[in-house]
C-alpha cells in the first residue's frame, strides 16, 4: 500500500417545500437529486458490497436535506413524480419503436426509472437515509454533519452564537436522523475563518475539511501541505484538498465529465419535444422543464448531437476510472520520497455531481473502488480511520478560506447580496435576546412561536440564497425566499411584541417551514443553556 | 406539526423587508485578502443627541490596531461601503461619528469578524483516547523530513497550492434551467 485516498461527497440541498402549490419547479432539485444521485450512488455501493468489493466514503448529508428526505409531503410527491416518468418513458419506447438510433436509449430510461423505483421502495423502505444508515453499520461509509442550514459561517460571526446554533442543531439533527453524533463536519462552502475550530471542539466534532489554500496559507506552513491532516491549536484535525483529483472532475474543461461520450446535460425531452405530447410532463403552467430523458452525448462543441450510447458510456467511465486510479498511485509514489507515512489524497465533490451533473459519475466510482480493491496500491481510508492510523499530526492555525471562486468570501459577499446580512445579524441578535427573556416561558402559543422565530432564521441563513444570487442561476426565487424568511420572522416578532399572535400565519410557517420540528428556540439562549441532546 | 394529506390554509405575505430595525450599528466584515465590507444603521436619535442636530455628515474611520488606514465621508444612516485594504483578515475595527470643533465625536464602534491567528511554530501533537478520554500529548519535535529545506522542496514540487476555482456555479444550483 502507497497511499490512502480519502473521497468525501457533500450531499446538500436548501430546504425547498411549497405544499400551496400543486407543482413548484424548485421541489424538482430534490426530485432529480434522488433519483439521478443518491439512489445511484446507493445502487453502487449496494453492487459493492455483494460482489464483497471492500470501499470506503465519507459523507456529509446536511440537515436541510435531511429534513426534506424524512418529509412524508416531499416522500409522496417523490413517488408521484417517479410514476410519471416512469408512464413517460413507456410513451417513449412505444413513440420510438422504429427508431434504430434512440430506441435503445428510450428502453434504457424505461428499465431504469423502474429499477430506482424498485430500489427505493424494497432496498431503501421508501426513505433514502435508510440506505445511509446500511453502509454506515456496515462500516463502508463515514457519515458526517454540514451547517444547519448550510450558512457560511464565517459571515456570521458577528453574533457569535448564531454560529453556534448552526453547528449545534446539526449535530443534533444528525443524531436524531442517525443515532449517533457526528464525529466530522464538512463546514457549509469549505468556510473556514479563525475560531470555528473552537466551535467545532465543543460540539465533539474532530475533524473538518479545508480548500488547499486554507491548509497551505497556514501559519506555520504545513510540512506535508495537503497530504496530511494537520489539529488546530483547539485539537481538531483539518484535511486539505488536494487540488490535482479535484481537477480531473471538476475541471469544465479537462475534467472527465466533459467527455464527449458522455450524456448531454441540456438536451432533455423536456425542451425537445412535441409541445402537446410532452406538456402532462412538465410545469403545468407551459414552461419546458427537464424531464431527467436525455437522448445525446456530448458528441463536441456542437449544437448537433449524437445520439447517446449507454454502453459505450460506461467503458468510458471504466477508461476514467482506471486512468483516474493510476494518477493517483503516480501521485502518492513521489510525495512518499517525501514524507515518513503513507500520503492522504483527500478529494471532495458535490455529491449531485455524480449522477446528475455527471450521469456516468455513479459508475465511474464503482470501478474506481473495484481497481483500487483488486490493485492493492491504494487504501481508501475515512478521516476516523486515517486519524486513528496517524495520531501525530502537526498543529497549524489555518488560513480563512473557501472552495468558492477565488479561495475566500467573495461569492457570498458582494454587491449582488450584501443587502442579505444587516437582516441576518439583526435577526440573530434579537432571537439570541428573546432567548434570554423567554427562556422560563411557559405558554404553549408564545414558545411555538419563539421556535417558528429559530426557524425562519436559520433558513433565511443558509448559503444557497447567497451563491445562486451570484451565480444569477435561480436568483430571483433566492431573493424571495431570503425576504419571505426575514418578513415571516418580522410578522412572527411583531405579534409576539404586540400580543396580537396571528395563529393562521404560525400554523401555515409551521407547516411549510417545518424544518427541525422538534427545535428549541433556547439554543439562542447565551445563558442558562440546556444541554445538548443526545440519543 | 401536520401529517401528509392535512394541511392549514395557506398564508400569503406581502414579502415586504425592513429597510431600516432602528437601531445603531455598525458591522466590519472581510470579503478576501484585500477587501472589506462596512454597513451600517445611525438613527436620528443618537445624531441629534450627540451631534445636536440630525443633518450632520458622517464619516466612518477604519483602524488596524490603533493606527488608521482609511475613511470616508456618507450622508446615509443606512448604508454600505467596500474597502481596499490588505489586511481583512486581520482584526480590523472601525467607527462611525461626526467631525465638530476639528475633533472627532464618534457614535458607534464596530462589531468585526475576524480574529487573530495564534502562532504555533514547530508544534506537533499526538491524540489518544484512554477509556473514553481524549488525551494530547504535545511532541518535541516533527518527523526528520520536516525540515524547513526538504519542507520548501516538498511544495515547490508537489505543493500545487494555486487557489481553488471553486466548484463550477451551477454544481449545487440545480435552477440551472436554460438549455
Amino acid at each position: 500500500m502507497k497511499g490512502y485516498w480519502l473521497p468525501v461527497l457533500h450531499s446538500h440541498l436548501p430546504f425547498v417545500k411549497h405544499p400551496e402549490y400543486d407543482y413548484f419547479l424548485e421541489e424538482h432539485w430534490l426530485f432529480e437529486a434522488v433519483s439521478e444521485s443518491y439512489i445511484p450512488l446507493l445502487m453502487k455501493m449496494k453492487a459493492l458490497a455483494d460482489e464483497e468489493i471492500d470501499f470506503r466514503l465519507t459523507i456529509s448529508i446536511t440537515p436541510p436535506l435531511l429534513e426534506m428526505l424524512s418529509d412524508g409531503y416531499l416522500t409522496e410527491e417523490y413517488l408521484k413524480h417517479l410514476d410519471k416518468l416512469i408512464e413517460l418513458s413507456g410513451r417513449e419506447v412505444e413513440r420510438l419503436s422504429g427508431d434504430a438510433d434512440f430506441l435503445p436509449v428510450a428502453t434504457f430510461y424505461s428499465e431504469r426509472f423502474r429499477e430506482i423505483r424498485a430500489f427505493f421502495e424494497g432496498f431503501l423502505d421508501c426513505n433514502v437515509l435508510n440506505g445511509y444508515r446500511h453502509f454506515q453499520k456496515a462500516g463502508k461509509i463515514e457519515l458526517i454533519t454540514c451547517g444547519a442550514t448550510h450558512c457560511f459561517l464565517p459571515l456570521l460571526g458577528v453574533n457569535p452564537k448564531a454560529v453556534e446554533v448552526q453547528i449545534r442543531v446539526a449535530v443534533d439533527s444528525h443524531c436524531k436522523h442517525f443515532g449517533e453524533p457526528p464525529r466530522g463536519i464538512w463546514l457549509p462552502e469549505c468556510a473556514y475563518s479563525e475560531g470555528l475550530d473552537r466551535v467545532l471542539k465543543e460540539h465533539g466534532l474532530n475533524f473538518f475539511f479545508l480548500d488547499s489554500h486554507g491548509l497551505t496559507e497556514g501559519s506555520p506552513a504545513p510540512v506535508y501541505s495537503v497530504y496530511a491532516p494537520v489539529y488546530t491549536v483547539n485539537g481538531v484535525a483539518a484535511f486539505g484538498r488536494d487540488p490535482r483529483s479535484s481537477k480531473q472532475v471538476w475541471d469544465s474543461n479537462e475534467g472527465y465529465p466533459g467527455d464527449f461520450s458522455y450524456r448531454d446535460f441540456y438536451r432533455d425531452a423536456g425542451f425537445d419535444l412535441d409541445f402537446e405530447y410532452i406538456r402532462p410532463y412538465i410545469s403545468p403552467d407551459g414552461v419546458r422543464t427537464f424531464t431527467g430523458i436525455k437522448y445525446h452525448r456530448i458528441t463536441g462543441r456542437t449544437e448537433s448531437k449524437e445520439p447517446y450510447d449507454p454502453a459505450a458510456a460506461r467503458e468510458k467511465a471504466i477508461e476514467h476510472a482506471l486512468h483516474f486510479h493510476s494518477e493517483r498511485v503516480k501521485h502518492v509514489d513521489a510525495l512518499s520520497n517525501f514524507m515518513d507515512r503513507p500520503p492522504v489524497v483527500v478529494s471532495p465533490y458535490d455529491a449531485e455531481l455524480f449522477g446528475h451533473w455527471w450521469f456516468e459519475g455513479p459508475d465511474f466510482l464503482y470501478h474506481l473502488f473495484r481497481e483500487i480493491h483488486e490493485r492493492g496500491d491504494l487504501k481508501a481510508v475515512t478521516p476516523t480511520e486515517y486519524l486513528r492510523l496517524h495520531p501525530k499530526n502537526q498543529v497549524i492555525s489555518p488560513s480563512p478560506s473557501s472552495w468558492g471562486y477565488e479561495g475566500y468570501y467573495d461569492v457570498w459577499l458582494n454587491s449582488d447580496n450584501d443587502w442579505i446580512y444587516r437582516h441576518l445579524h439583526y435577526m440573530a441578535d434579537t432571537m439570541e435576546d428573546l432567548a434570554n427573556r423567554h427562556y422560563h416561558e411557559t405558554d404553549h402559543l408564545r414558545i411555538r412561536l419563539l421556535n417558528q422565530l429559530a426557524r425562519e432564521l436559520l433558513l433565511a441563513q443558509s448559503s444557497d440564497w447567497a451563491f445562486l444570487m451570484t451565480t444569477k442561476t435561480a436568483a430571483e426565487y433566492s431573493a424571495k425566499r431570503t425576504k419571505e424568511h426575514i418578513h415571516n420572522f418580522n410578522s412572527l416578532l411583531d405579534g409576539l411584541l404586540n400580543d396580537r399572535i396571528d395563529t393562521r400565519l404560525l400554523e401555515w410557517l409551521e407547516y411549510k417551514n417545518s424544518i427541525f420540528d422538534d427545535l428549541d428556540f433556547r439554543v439562542y439562549a447565551s445563558r442558562q443553556a440546556p444541554p445538548p441532546r443526545r440519543p | 406539526m401536520y401529517a401528509a394529506g392535512e394541511k392549514p390554509p395557506p398564508v400569503y405575505g406581502s414579502g415586504e423587508i425592513p429597510r431600516r430595525y432602528n437601531i445603531d450599528t455598525l458591522v466590519v466584515m472581510p470579503v478576501n485578502a484585500d477587501t472589506s465590507f462596512i454597513y451600517w444603521e445611525v438613527t436620528d436619535e443618537l445624531i441629534e443627541q450627540r451631534c445636536g442636530g440630525p443633518n450632520a455628515e458622517l464619516v466612518v474611520r477604519v483602524f488596524e490596531g490603533g493606527s488608521e488606514v482609511c475613511s470616508f465621508s456618507t450622508g446615509e444612516t443606512v448604508g454600505k461601503h467596500y474597502i481596499k485594504y490588505p489586511a481583512s483578515f486581520r482584526p480590523l475595527a472601525a467607527e462611525i461619528g461626526i467631525r465638530k470643533d476639528g475633533g472627532f465625536v464618534a457614535l458607534l464602534k464596530t462589531k468585526t469578524v475576524s480574529g487573530h491567528r495564534p502562532v504555533t511554530e514547530g508544534l506537533w501533537m499526538e491524540r489518544r483516547e484512554a477509556a473514553g478520554t481524549e488525551v494530547w500529548i504535545p511532541l518535541r519535535d516533527g518527523p526528520a523530513c520536516a525540515s524547513p529545506r526538504s519542507a520548501s522542496a516538498f511544495r515547490r514540487i508537489f505543493g500545487e497550492t494555486a487557489r481553488s476555482s471553486g466548484r463550477p456555479a451551477s454544481s449545487t444550483a440545480f435552477a440551472v434551467r436554460s438549455p
